[in-house]
Order: structure tokens, then C-alpha cells, then sequence
């Protein structure tokens, strides 16, 4: 029964979610939009600047020679990996803006079930993009790869985003606690887009920067699933089990930093707007 | 002065949040460090000699710093006029101001204005950022050359994004749309890559848009070209903001009039 009323609330927060999607109508577009502005730059700045398709360089230090399949995986896997820390620190943010959230909080359902709620809508509405920009990519880009090996690169990036629902639910707990969390969420956004090695390998970061895109759930995992997808489970074995390291480690932080942030919050309040 | 206290108050209203600040300019930064590392690890390298046969300039950081910056500022009266209309009619302050004892027109340039200046600043933080960082060759005669392009340019760029001021008048909610365009123009105007990568078509499009002879103009000055060499460039920057001024300022009066009639809707 207990199972029964929590999917109807979570069937609820979905609905509730999608309604407030499909009155913008237009942000798809431009998140559409947004997949072919990323991979038309890499494909026109590489041949702009060296007049091929390939780049001996990039093969050197990744094992791609094709920028742009290169460039689109990494775009991927970061739009992938955003949707975990936005379904978690957005839905609170909005709801704080919308001055809903102490109603949200108050609804007879459990506190997870909101979070799933917002994240999962999320994640559906990431693999429908994902799905469009798979076929776009082939049909504009003439984006070329081993399907197969891609299909098995999947439960890699599922395993990544084991930690990045950790970073997600850490954020989610510290925004609790600012007045105007928007820009907070901005920096951390812009940290993980410029440590994730979406379109360009860490290596060429200065080493401190190296160390900490090591130390975030993103960059491992696009590692992993660029390997896998180039070369198979076996050859991306040390990526993997470092992907499954760290993303135990964050969900561990994540659960724990949002268990006292919520209890905290219980004690001074949440704040509104 | 009225045109100073709509200034002015973005200004403060922007700087009240320290974090705010930081994240833009560190948006600013994440974008430009995407690109330019992208085009390194392309590379394997800074330096690109189809670049330098294709446009003069072959170091890509500040091919790409030059571009990318001026493409913010490009787009900034823009976001302006939209962002800031939308945020005026969201607080539900938009027909107060209308009723001040200034001219709308004004109002919005004033808005567009703040942020330019805004942008300026942040745009200065994040040029800074990029010279210290890819070791960029600017010299003070340099910056001190380009002032009076950048100032024709920053005409230029009021004067176009002043279209959106009527565009966000009569259809509200364009910001989607107009943020789908500023993408479009990183292509049309050759911002990190070449426009001779394009079909003619697409270059010609690109030719319409201030922004291109804008980056071309300061690049040409990086590269140590004289004002005489330039002076094609910047005929064709000026014929651009007297037709883009002209066309956005009837759109401007033809929109004002109708939401006199119809209202300005609210949110």
C-alpha cells in the first residue's frame, strides 16, 4: 500500500514536471539547437585549423583520431552527467523561487520520491535528446563509431552516474542553505562542464586541475566510456573500476551531506522567497 | 540623468551578488578554455598555418580570445533588451517605468547600456585571464588602436540588438529564440573558426552581421595592420549600424505603438 502511494506521488511530481516542460516549448528547440552548435563547432574549428577530418595530435594523447566523435561523446556523457546535479539542485532552486518548496516538502510523500520525481523526468527527457542528437550527429556530422561497443559503453555510464546522483544530492544539500543558490549552481555547472573532458582530454590541463577533474565522478566516466567505445571492456579495465571507486565514494558523501542538511534545514527552516 | 539611473541601477543591482558575479565570469571563462584547449589538443599545438594562410592570424588562442570576446559583448545588448524587458515585466515593473517621466527608448538603452558596461568589465576580467593564460602578444599600443573600433563596434552592437527590443515588445518570451541566434552567429562570423570553412551563401549571411567585420577589424590590429588597411572593414561597419540603427529603431516605433494599444501583457 505504502509502495503503491509513493508511485502515485512520484507519478505526480512527473506529470507536474512535464506540464511545466511542455509550456516552454521552445527550450527544446534550443536544447536541440545547443547539441548541433557543440559538435558544428568541433567538426568546423578542426577543419579550420588543420583542413582535415582527423588530428594526429588528438590520437596521440587519446587514441581518437576523429575530433568530432571525440567531441560528441564527451558531449554525451556532460549532458548526462548534468542532468543528475540539475534534477537534484534545479528542482529545489525552483521550487524556492516559485516559494512552493515548504509545500513540496510538506506533501505526504517521502523527500526521495520529489527528488526522483525531478530527476527522472529529467533523465527521460536526456535520453530522448540523446536519441535525436545520435541521429542528427550520423546524418549532419557523418559521426562514425563501433555501435555495438557503444551500446556496451551504457552501463559504464550508468555506473558514473551513480556518482554524480552523490554530487548531486551534496550540492542539493547546500543549496538548501543559500538565499540566492542560483549562481552557486551556475559555478558549479561551469566546474564540472570545464573538468569533464567533454572536448578536450584532461592531460593537457595544468596538473592541479588534472587532479581535481580526477577527483570528480565526470571526467573518469568519460574517460571510461571513450575507451569502451573505441576499444571494449577490456582494454578500459582500469578506467572502470576507478569509474566504480569513485562513484561509491560520492554516493556515500552525497547520502550523508544531504541526511544532515535536511535535518539542519528541519531545525532553521528552509529558506524562501 | 534619467538615462544614468537606469545605468545605475543595474549596475547595483548586478554587484549586490558577489557570487553572481563570479559566475558569470567564470562561465565566460569555462567557454573560452573549451574552445581553445579543443582547438590545442587538435592541434597539438598553438599555432596554425591554414589558419595563418586563411585569415593572417595563426596563433589560435588569440584568434579565438578575439573572437569570443567580441561575441559576448555582441550579444550583450541583445540579452539586455531581452532578459531585461522579461525581468521587468516579471516584477511587474515594466508599465511603472513606462509611466516615468522618460522615454522608453531611453529606458532600454539605458538597460542595454548597464550592461554593456557589465559586460565590459567582465569581458576586461576574462580578456586578462586569457592573455596571462595562453600568453597572448598584446602590447598597450595594441589595445589603445583598437579603442576607437571597439567603440564604433559597441554602436554598432546597440544599434542591432535594439531589433530585439522590438522582437521581445511584441512576442514576450523570445529568449530561447534569440539565445539559439547568438549560437548562430559564433558560425556566421568566423568567432573560433574561419568563415572560409562555409559555402558562399553562408558567408555572405555572416557579411550582414556586424560582429564579423567587428572581429576582422580587431584581428587586422593584432596583427599590425595600419587604420588605411583597414578602411574597408570599417566602411562596411559603419553602413551596418546606420542601416541595423534605422531598422531597429522603426521596429522599436511600430512595436511601442502597438503594445499602447494591446498592453504589454504581463507574467
Amino acid at each position: 500500500m505504502e509502495a503503491t502511494k509513493e508511485l502515485r506521488a512520484l507519478y505526480g511530481v512527473i506529470v507536474k514536471n512535464w506540464r511545466i516542460f511542455l509550456s516552454y516549448k521552445v527550450w527544446f528547440i534550443s536544447d536541440i539547437a545547443f547539441g548541433l552548435f557543440f559538435a558544428g563547432q568541433a567538426l568546423l574549428i578542426g577543419i579550420g585549423l588543420t583542413g582535415e577530418r582527423n588530428s594526429k595530435a588528438l590520437q596521440n594523447l587519446t587514441g581518437y583520431s576523429d575530433y568530432v566523435a571525440f567531441a560528441i561523446l564527451g558531449f554525451m556523457v556532460l549532458g548526462f552527467s548534468l542532468t543528475f546535479l540539475s534534477g537534484f539542485v534545479w528542482s529545489i532552486i525552483e521550487e524556492l523561487y516559485a516559494g512552493t518548496l515548504e509545500y513540496s516538502f510538506a506533501a505526504p510523500m517521502r523527500r526521495i520520491t520529489f527528488f526522483l520525481g525531478n530527476v527522472l523526468l529529467r533523465i527521460i527527457l536526456t535520453l530522448l535528446y540523446l536519441g535525436i542528437y545520435v541521429i542528427l550527429f550520423v546524418l549532419l556530422f557523418g559521426l562514425s563509431l563501433n555501435w555495438v561497443n557503444f551500446l556496451k559503453a551504457l552501463p559504464v555510464l550508468f555506473l558514473g552516474s551513480i556518482g554524480m546522483v552523490g554530487v548531486g544530492l551534496t550540492a542539493a544539500g547546500i543549496v538548501l542553505y543559500l538565499r540566492d543558490p542560483g549562481p552557486f549552481v551556475n559555478v558549479l555547472e561551469m566546474l564540472v562542464f570545464a573538468l569533464s573532458g567533454a572536448m578536450y582530454p584532461i592531460k593537457i590541463l595544468p596538473k592541479g586541475l588534472q587532479y581535481l577533474a580526477k577527483a570528480l565522478p565526470y571526467a573518469p566516466t568519460t574517460d571510461a566510456v571513450r575507451k569502451v567505445v573505441a576499444f571494449g571492456y577490456t582494454a578500459a579495465k582500469g578506467e572502470i573500476s576507478y569509474v566504480l571507486f569513485i562513484s561509491a565514494v560520492y554516493a556515500l558523501i552525497g547520502y550523508l551531506v544531504y541526511r544532515w542538511s535536511e535535518r539542519q534545514a528541519k531545525i532553521v527552516g528552509l529558506k524562501s522567497y | 540623468m534619467s538615462l544614468l539611473a537606469v545605468i545605475e541601477k543595474e549596475l547595483r543591482m548586478f554587484f549586490r551578488y558577489p557570487l553572481r558575479v563570479i559566475s558569470v565570469t567564470l562561465i565566460g571563462i569555462v567557454f573560452l578554455l573549451q574552445f581553445v584547449f579543443f582547438g590545442e589538443a587538435v592541434l597539438g599545438g598553438r599555432y596554425s598555418q591554414i589558419l595563418a594562410s586563411s585569415t593572417g592570424l595563426g596563433d589560435y588562442p588569440t584568434y579565438a580570445l578575439i573572437g569570443y570576446i567580441l561575441w559576448w559583448l555582441f550579444a550583450s545588448p541583445m540579452e539586455a533588451y531581452v532578459w531585461g524587458v522579461r525581468r521587468e515585466l516579471q516584477r511587474g515593473t515594466l508599465e511603472t517605468n513606462v509611466l516615468a517621466p522618460i522615454r522608453m527608448i531611453k529606458f532600454l538603452i539605458g538597460l542595454s547600456l548597464g550592461w554593456i558596461l557589465i559586460d565590459n568589465v567582465l569581458m576586461g576580467i576574462v580578456f586578462i585571464f586569457g592573455v596571462i593564460v595562453f600568453k597572448i602578444p598584446v602590447s598597450f599600443i595594441i589595445i589603445l588602436k583598437a579603442v576607437p573600433i571597439l567603440i564604433l563596434s559597441f554602436i554598432a552592437f546597440l544599434g542591432f540588438g535594439m531589433i530585439f527590443a522590438g522582437l521581445v515588445m511584441l512576442f514576450k518570451h523570445i529568449g530561447p529564440l534569440t539565445q539559439i541566434f547568438e549560437f548562430g552567429v559564433m558560425f556566421l562570423s568566423g568567432v573560433f573558426f574561419p568563415t572560409t570553412v562555409m559555402p558562399k551563401t553562408v558567408q555572405a549571411i555572416g557579411n550582414a552581421i556586424p560582429l564579423t567585420h567587428a572581429i576582422e577589424a580587431i584581428r587586422g590590429i593584432f596583427i599590425g595592420k595600419s587604420y588605411a588597411e583597414l578602411i574597408p572593414t570599417i566602411e562596411i561597419l559603419l553602413v551596418l549600424t546606420f542601416f541595423y540603427w534605422l531598422i531597429s529603431y522603426a521596429l522599436f516605433k511600430y512595436a511601442e505603438k502597438l503594445t499602447r494599444v494591446i498592453g504589454y501583457g504581463g507574467y
